[in-house]
């Protein structure tokens, strides 16, 4: 016998969006409660473990999921079953605990890609049904609410803002000034990547101390901005919100009228709860806010809850990381971390012969596991010259890297495999699809400007990796920066969510992940997921009447 | 095989930004699991013997030289051997790599590193990336005993901070 509850909102997933959205929700007076499958994060004891960090999980991911509880599968590229974890993280806070925490803004143009490129061909690439400035005011409020540091002085590509960054940028480590002032010599235009990290002192919480371990690690002090230090925290101090982990939603409750009446969750003892509602927030990103829509069947949803046109988990896209590296003659390396200051969007779109492209920075600090377990074009991959080499490489190496925005296929797409079931029951998911040609001239162009930077900075055994001339067959889950699955859109056909993130059909269940994303930016996505979360949040508020609150 | 020396951390007074002489001062060695009573969990001591010396043969140690007196150690000192056992250990995350390593392990006994490369080339690929991870990895996994690759390198070990500090 599953227990009843009856309350007025559900948040599934405590991570970037879900945490905005129940935030909002919670402060408005709404009585909120926030399930997250995983738990509170801790530091120790893997504090600083370079080889269980969520970077670099060699042993395990840190803050999860791992373990045979939270597994999920996906289809290799070359057609061989691997049985792996659903990459970002299973906390409260998810990635934004451990992310790297650059704070992007999206370019206008990533808003209105078809106007601006025209039909693509083989591809489902389309204009946002909002504009840039419909969501500045939210990004702001992100900017604002979690916390970011930057400046766009110097950068002419940037989005137009209203109001000055909430706290100024980084300092430039050697590296990063190195790369800037010769990015300038060569006409580019370079500027501070912004993060959501402390430069002053800021909501309480000290400023970042430059740990070396930054990204894949838990702040120690807390000078890194996530939901689960900034709005889960007010939310629950409201009083309105009651946070719930280690309980996995396995289902939203669709009536035969095609009402969603609430949830059924199971909690960490594997006992079945049911919980009724008035209205839904679906934020378990991407991935699992699709696999949760598609597993949800009822009589007039036979194919999953707001699946009627087959639209849900397609369109799912990623980003596809290049880079350059090369050696100085000299030592650049510097304690002081984290790295990435410097930043150029020179190469972020209306480049020669392909649409999209994407920002190239510097990037985080290598940690000697990455670096020696890397292919160094020349060197042996072991024995004494290998050692050799990274003793005296690790602190010679300058690296410029950046995402890709792909181009998004209606044909790349989450499906379920209901004969692989999780510990719950729950079916696994499988991606199909290939990359866009487009994609693969966009790679090898952005990592040829990366190689030229660190050729000007003087940089020599540069090595590029940009994954092949070719297109890609097979498509991933997209692990980290997955998105797409739950595709905000005009046509209930082709998309799974209107304007307002609300999925079609069902005047009280919304989308508040990066999933709702049409395309994906030439950027990391998590501050545009939250500025969504937050419109979409706010949105549920001012019409609260219209879904009975 | 040494016996497991428990040293204490003095103190957690790496400061933000803390510096070489402030890390390797702190003496951080061993700090996880007590004295086993052999000194592996489940490799037998031949197998602990090939993997030992094979890991020594794509890591090796380097004689003293003026840079370093006391010369670099490799995977042997170490404890690579050790990384990859506790790893193989049941429940550990390459549990279910330990048949792999029992049965190549018995082929390689007598073969040297290139040639284990050449005949067996997938199983070298995972050992030579456990040895990686064992020598340049953090310590409280088995390996990079005294933060053997760091000193190498020259770069300080992590700093114990905030929530980091052991209590
Ligand atoms: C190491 C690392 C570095 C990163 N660096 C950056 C960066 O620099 N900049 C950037 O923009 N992005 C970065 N990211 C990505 C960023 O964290 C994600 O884009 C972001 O967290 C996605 O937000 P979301 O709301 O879509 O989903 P998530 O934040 O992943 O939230 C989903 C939550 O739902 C929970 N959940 C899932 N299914 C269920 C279920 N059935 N029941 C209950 N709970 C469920 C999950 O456990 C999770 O907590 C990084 C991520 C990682 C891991």
């Amino acid at each position: 016998m599953s227990h009843k509850e009856t309350t007025e909102a559900v948040v599934i997933g405590a991570g970037a969006g879900g945490g905005c959205a129940a935030k909002v929700l919670a402060c408005a007076g709404i009585k909120t409660i926030l399930l997250e499958r995983g738990e509170w994060c801790r530091t120790d004891p893997l504090g600083e473990d370079d080889l269980a960090s969520q970077r670099s999980p060699r042993l395990v991911q840190g803050p999860g999921p791992h373990g045979a509880r939270t597994r999920a599968c996906h289809c290799e590229n070359n057609g061989n079953w691997g049985v792996v974890s659903p990459w970002n993280a299973a906390c409260v806070g998810s990635g934004t605990v451990t992310y790297g925490a650059m704070a992007w803004r999206f370019l206008e143009t990533d808003f209105h890609l078809k106007s601006h490129y025209g039909e693509i061909p083989d591809s489902s690439v389309e204009d946002w049904p909002i504009t840039y400035d419909d969501l500045e005011p939210y990004y702001y409020q992100a900017e604002c609410e979690i916390g970011v540091a930057g400046s766009n002085e110097g950068n002419p590509f940037a989005a137009p803002r209203r109001q000055p960054f909430p706290m100024p940028p980084f300092a430039l480590d050697p590296e990063s000034q190195l790369v800037w002032n010769v990015g300038k010599q060569m006409g580019l235009h370079p500027f501070h990547a912004p993060f959501l990290r402390n430069s002053i002192p800021y909501n309480g919480r000290p400023a970042c101390i430059h740990q070396h371990s930054c990204v894949g690690f838990q702040c120690p002090i807390d000078a890194k901005n996530g939901t689960q230090n900034t709005v889960i925290p007010v939310a629950l101090a409201s009083g309105n919100c009651e946070l719930r982990i280690r309980c996995m939603v396995t289902e939203l409750l669709v009536d035969d009228n095609g009402k969603l009446r609430g949830v059924k969750y199971v909690d960490e003892n594997d006992q079945p709860h049911e919980l009724e509602a008035k209205i839904v927030v679906l934020a378990a990103g991407s991935n699992n806010s699709a696999q949760l829509l598609m597993v949800s069947r009822s009589r007039l949803f036979p194919n999953g809850a707001g699946n009627n046109h087959d639209a849900v988990g397609r369109n799912i896209s990623s980003h596809a990381y290049v880079d350059a590296r090369g050696f100085l003659d000299h030592d650049i390396f510097t304690e002081a971390g984290p790295g990435t200051g410097t930043a150029f969007m020179d190469f972020s779109h209306d480049n020669p012969g392909f649409i999209c492209g994407g920002v190239l920075h510097t990037d985080f600090r290598f940690v000697p596991s990455i670096f020696a377990a890397a292919n160094h074009l020349g060197v042996p991959a072991w024995g004494k010259t290998h050692k050799d080499f990274v003793r005296t490489h690790f602190k010679r190496m300058i690296r410029v890297c950046g995402p890709h925005q792909q181009t998004p296929r209606w044909e790349n797409r989450i499906v379920l495999d209901w004969k692989r079931k999780d510990h719950w029951g729950l079916p696994f998911l499988v991606a199909e699809g290939a990359e866009h040609p487009n994609d693969a001239k966009a790679r090898k162009f952005m990592s040829d400007k990366a190689a030229a930077i660190l050729k000007a900075c003087g940089a020599t055994s540069i090595q590029q990796g940009y994954g092949g001339d070719k297109p890609r067959k097979g498509w991933s889950l997209g692990g980290q920066h997955q998105s797409g699955a739950c595709r905000m859109g005009t046509d209930p056909k082709r998309s799974v969510v209107d304007k307002w993130c609300r999925v079609w059909d069902f005047p009280n269940l919304f989308v508040a992940d990066c999933g709702v994303h049409p395309n994906n930016g030439g950027m990391n996505p998590v501050l545009t997921g939250m500025a969504l979360a937050f419109r979409t949040a706010n949105h549920i508020v001012a019409s609260r009447k219209e879904v009975g609150l | 095989m040494a016996k497991t020396t428990r040293r204490v951390f003095l103190g957690g007074g790496v400061a933000a930004g803390g510096l070489l002489s402030g890390w390797f001062g702190a003496g951080l060695i061993e700090y996880m699991g007590a004295a086993p009573d052999t000194p592996w969990k489940v490799l037998t001591a031949e197998e602990a013997a090939i993997v030992d010396r094979l890991a020594e043969e794509l890591i090796p140690a380097d004689p003293p030289s003026s840079e370093f007196p006391e010369g670099i150690p490799g995977a042997h000192e170490a404890k690579v051997v050790r990384y990859i056992d506790w790893q193989l250990a049941k429940d550990a995350p390459y549990a279910d790599q330990l048949p792999v390593y029992r049965e190549h392990l018995a082929k390689v006994a007598k073969l040297g590193a290139a040639e284990v490369e050449r005949q067996f080339p997938k199983f070298f690929a995972t050992l030579l990336t456990h040895v990686k991870q064992g020598f340049y990895g953090h310590p409280i996994h088995g390996g990079n005993f005294d933060w053997a690759s760091y000193r190498m390198i020259g770069i300080a070990g992590p700093s114990f901070v905030g929530r980091n500090r052991p209590a």
